[in-house]
């Protein structure tokens, strides 16, 4: 019950915290240089009295400004973001053709990431200085540092050029296709995530695996999978938890540079092209989408911390 | 034609070319470019230094055998399949499929007939379109004189938002009567007969007054009398068109055209490798060293319409004296930095009129070489000189300015990293500003943005009488430089019936302009476009395929 209030407080401020967003990202029109009703309508060349008119009129841009963002919020409530500028589509069908691209690539990817990152950073962090660990130490790193657009030439030529094992491009029609053509694709994502979640979850492994009760463990006998899955990694699994949402959370708003090497069509994409063409109506709806992800799965790690760490409820039962 | 993301500035005839990504056509066909193609003419799979014609003339052996499909590739979404939504250049890649227009462009720009079986020019300012009357759209009905007058009203309509509506300013009113379409112009304009071929994709009335606003969209793609139908579309994953089987006229050999968005060059060339993807368009030259050295990928480069030039506002100080502009000139390493910037697909700009609009209008290199021998030199490299000009200007001592520098377009910050480092040895300092494509597009007619500008833009016909009126008029002169003199040679030119006749009247203009250097001609880039080698572009491709029906010069290969 008092993790429900929690949770219903938790819920209240992130609307309360996405109400401000949403004014600072209804701004962005009015604080872009220009007329709001010449950027509408895409620059002055299409700019005639009679067009600016009609967007005046249709965007309330004579209305005071809280008049305005009352109109665009009733609007954004409906999923109604207005037209791209580019395109002349409702941003809304923009954005739903592509999120399932991206949202398939974030899922993908973050499920290799957390297959090879956490016994991989477990087991380093278990076995501290050993070959093992300095092996992934130094492939983090390398992951890390590996730029995205390289590791994605270089995985194309090998495995779709000279291999001829998956597509080279694209994203693919239907559930098994889409996985075929994304496999690449989510390998290049989470070579970069995997280093940071083997290197976060090392170090926080590192730290309880030194502590007394796991030595007493081990000298009593309790079976390996009891100590470093019940006891090490559940103990470790905080810090974990909120770089993997995060992680999550991020490869959900688009990962550009992966979609450009590998032609997806997907969020990161549209943004980039929309901030490049000054296409606000689409900026700010990919704005709002992006700061309500990450308050969400805010929300998800938090809600998470609780069923994975007893204490922490005993903490907001008092 | 724009090639550029940003919209067109003000009601400047001319684009400017955006970056590779979106290439959007200007209204008065000049293009601001983005697209790192050119061209220029003549010239296969080698580099045309300065080639005459706008068309590649590749000959390998073909054969007639029906293609079942083809995919081919662009560097940006098809924006919508409306003309009116959206021009830029890889979006018209696809239009030019299920849409005729009034009139055809051929290999060396000219007018030819389409939907018009003929036209006449009567009046100065009349033009009358005669319909055919065997061209129906996709449903069967019949393509009528009302329909053809509809969608070029469509386009001057009050509350149009087209950029293209910019390049018809100069129109009065559209009627269609029987078979006959008459344009009425407001003043001459030799101009507009190029729209014709341009911007005017003839549509269905019916249907596109019930799509209303969502014309062009993948729900109402639109009804058309292309020999291809828009089987399906959607700006994430592309189109894909069908030969309908019943055109008019002669069906191309490829029964499906797929086109996709592949924003990578070298996705695409390995793509390209695998065979996924047959033709790639405007490759960016900077990108095609590795495309050159592929065997399954045939490259081509021409010369077209894409020119380069450095903008200095004459209406501010110290660009308002010839002595710094000339200095800004042997500053520049236009010919050192060709084979960094372009491959070595571009050549030095002798003015400001796209080359291959000289060259093909007096079509015959040794009078094209007499005729850039009659102009002044633009200056070339040279530090010394330039000191020399910077003494006897008002800033001996040298000034500051910024350069603004669109990021999508791959020339223009190492060009401008380069001037600013040759700048700085006789004291002038030039701050590369990195800018979106969107403000670098607004500042070129913002009289607060820097007056130091550079400037990309894309012929969209093959008249030389195209650009000069627009950028050294009031239109769209960045430079803001104008004499009376000079607006008098400007209206003979813009007025000239034929475009043999711009060529007498163009030597006072480009004199000026080579003198007084408002505008300091850099490059003149070629396109480049990339085929697999079952595939071969009959005839060679052309700068003016952006115009054409593309698959119909697509064979396969014996």
């Amino acid at each position: 019950m008092k993790i429900a209030i929690f949770v219903a407080r938790r819920l209240v401020a992130m609307v309360a915290i996405l109400l401000v967003v949403s004014f600072l990202v209804f701004c962005l029109l009015s604080l872009a240089p220009g007329d709001p009703a010449i950027i509408l309508l895409g620059g002055p060349s299409k700019a005639t009295p009679e067009a600016v008119a009609k967007v005046r009129a249709a965007y309330h841009l004579d209305e005071p400004l809280i008049a305005q963002y009352w109109y665009w919020l009733q609007g954004v409530l409906r999923f109604d973001f207005g037209r791209s500028i580019r395109s002349q589509l409702p941003v809304f069908d923009s954005i739903h053709e592509r999120f399932p691209i991206t949202a398939a690539l974030a899922v993908y990817s973050f499920i290799i990431t957390v297959v090879i990152a956490i016994p991989l950073g477990l087991a380093a962090g278990v076995r501290r200085g050993t070959r093992l660990d300095r092996t992934v130490t130094a492939g983090s790193l390398i992951g890390f540092a590996a730029p995205v657009f390289a590791l994605a030439v270089f995985l194309i030529y090998v495995f779709a050029v000279q291999l001829g094992w998956f597509p080279v491009y694209g994203a693919g029609k239907g559930t098994i296709d889409r996985i075929y053509h994304l496999t690449l694709p989510a390998i290049t994502l989470a070579i970069g995530q995997i280093a940071i979640i083997a290197r976060q979850t090392r170090a926080a492994t590192m730290d309880v695996a030194t502590q007394d009760y796991v030595t007493f463990a081990r000298v009593r006998a309790v079976p390996a999978r009891t100590v470093w899955g019940g006891y090490v990694l559940r103990n470790a699994s905080l810090p974990v938890i909120t770089i993997s949402g995060l992680v999550l959370a991020f490869a959900l708003t688009g990962a550009v540079l992966v979609e450009q090497s590998f032609a997806l069509p997907g969020l990161g994409t549209l943004l980039v092209d929309s901030v490049n063409a000054l296409d606000v109506p689409v900026i700010q709806a990919i704005t709002l989408l992006t700061a309500f992800v990450i308050l969400s799965f805010n929300l998800i790690i938090d809600v998470a911390y609780f069923a994975l760490d007893p204490r922490l409820r005993r903490g907001v039962g008092a | 034609m724009t090639k550029s993301t940003t919209s067109t500035t003000s009601t400047t005839r001319t684009i400017a070319r955006g970056p590779a990504l979106a290439c959007v056509v200007a209204a008065a066909s000049l293009v601001l470019a983005g697209c790192a193609s050119g061209g220029g003419g003549g010239g296969s799979s080698t580099s045309a230094s300065s080639s005459s014609s706008a068309s590649s003339s590749a000959s390998p052996s073909t054969n007639d055998t029906p293609i079942d499909s083809l995919t081919a590739a662009i560097q940006s979404p098809i924006q919508a399949m409306d003309i009116l939504k959206a021009n830029d250049v890889p979006t018209r890649r696809a239009l030019t499929l299920a849409y005729d227009r009034v009139l055809a462009q051929d290999d060396q720009g000219q007018l030819q007939p389409m939907i018009a079986e003929s036209w006449a020019n009567p009046t100065p300012t009349t033009f009358t379109y005669t319909i055919r009357s065997d061209a129906k759209f996709w449903d069967g009905t019949p393509v009528t004189a009302e329909d053809v007058a509809y969608s070029a009203q469509r386009i001057i309509a009050p509350d149009s938002k087209a950029a293209v509506a910019a390049g018809w300013g100069s129109v009065k009113s559209i009627a269609a009567s029987g078979n006959t379409v008459t344009v009425v112009l407001k003043q001459p304009d030799n101009g507009f007969a190029y729209r014709a071929a341009l911007d005017w994709f003839v549509v269905q009335k019916k249907y596109s007054e019930a799509a209303g606003a969502d014309l062009g969209s993948p729900t109402k793609p639109g009804m058309g009398s292309g020999p291809y139908k828009v089987t399906s579309y959607s700006v994430a994953d592309g189109a894909t068109f069908d030969l309908t089987g019943t055109y008019w006229g002669e069906e191309p050999k490829v029964k499906q055209v797929v086109m996709q968005t592949i924003p990578d060059p070298e996705t695409a060339r390995l793509a390209m490798v695998q065979g996924d993807v047959d033709v790639y368009f405007d490759v960016p030259l900077a990108a095609t060293r590795q495309f050159d050295k592929a065997s399954e990928i045939a490259m081509s480069y021409v010369t077209g319409g894409y020119n380069d030039m450095l903008s200095m506002r004459t209406t501010t100080k110290p660009f308002d004296d010839v002595n710094v502009r000339t200095a800004m000139a042997y500053l520049s390493d236009t010919a050192g930095l060709t084979q960094p910037l372009f491959n070595g697909k571009a050549t030095v700009a002798k003015s400001i009129v796209p080359a291959i609009q000289i060259s093909s209008t007096i079509n015959d290199p040794a009078k094209t070489d007499q005729f850039y021998a009659g102009l002044p030199a633009i200056p070339s490299f040279d530090i010394a000189k330039a000191k020399e000009a910077l003494a006897k200007s008002s800033v001996a001592g040298g000034f500051t300015v910024d350069l603004p520098v669109d990021t999508t377009q791959p020339w223009m910050s190492p060009y401008a990293q380069n001037l600013a480092q040759n700048a700085k040895q006789v004291g002038i300092t030039i701050n590369v500003k990195n800018v979106s494509p969107a403000d670098w597009g607004a500042g070129l007619s913002d009289p607060n943005a820097s007056p130091l500008q550079l400037l990309a833009l894309g012929a969209g016909t093959p008249s030389p009488s195209e650009l000069p009126p627009v950028i050294l008029g009031t239109i769209f002169n960045p430079s803001g430089y104008t004499t009376p003199e000079l607006t008098k040679q400007l209206d003979a030119l813009a007025a000239a019936p034929t475009a043999a006749d711009t060529i007498p009247l163009l030597t006072p203009v480009l004199t000026t302009a080579n003198t007084e250097l408002p505008y300091i001609p850099l490059y003149d880039e070629q396109t480049a476009l990339a085929m697999g080698k079952d595939y071969v572009w009959e005839g060679g491709y052309s700068y003016w395929a952006i115009g054409q029906t593309w698959p119909e010069y697509i064979r396969s290969a014996s």
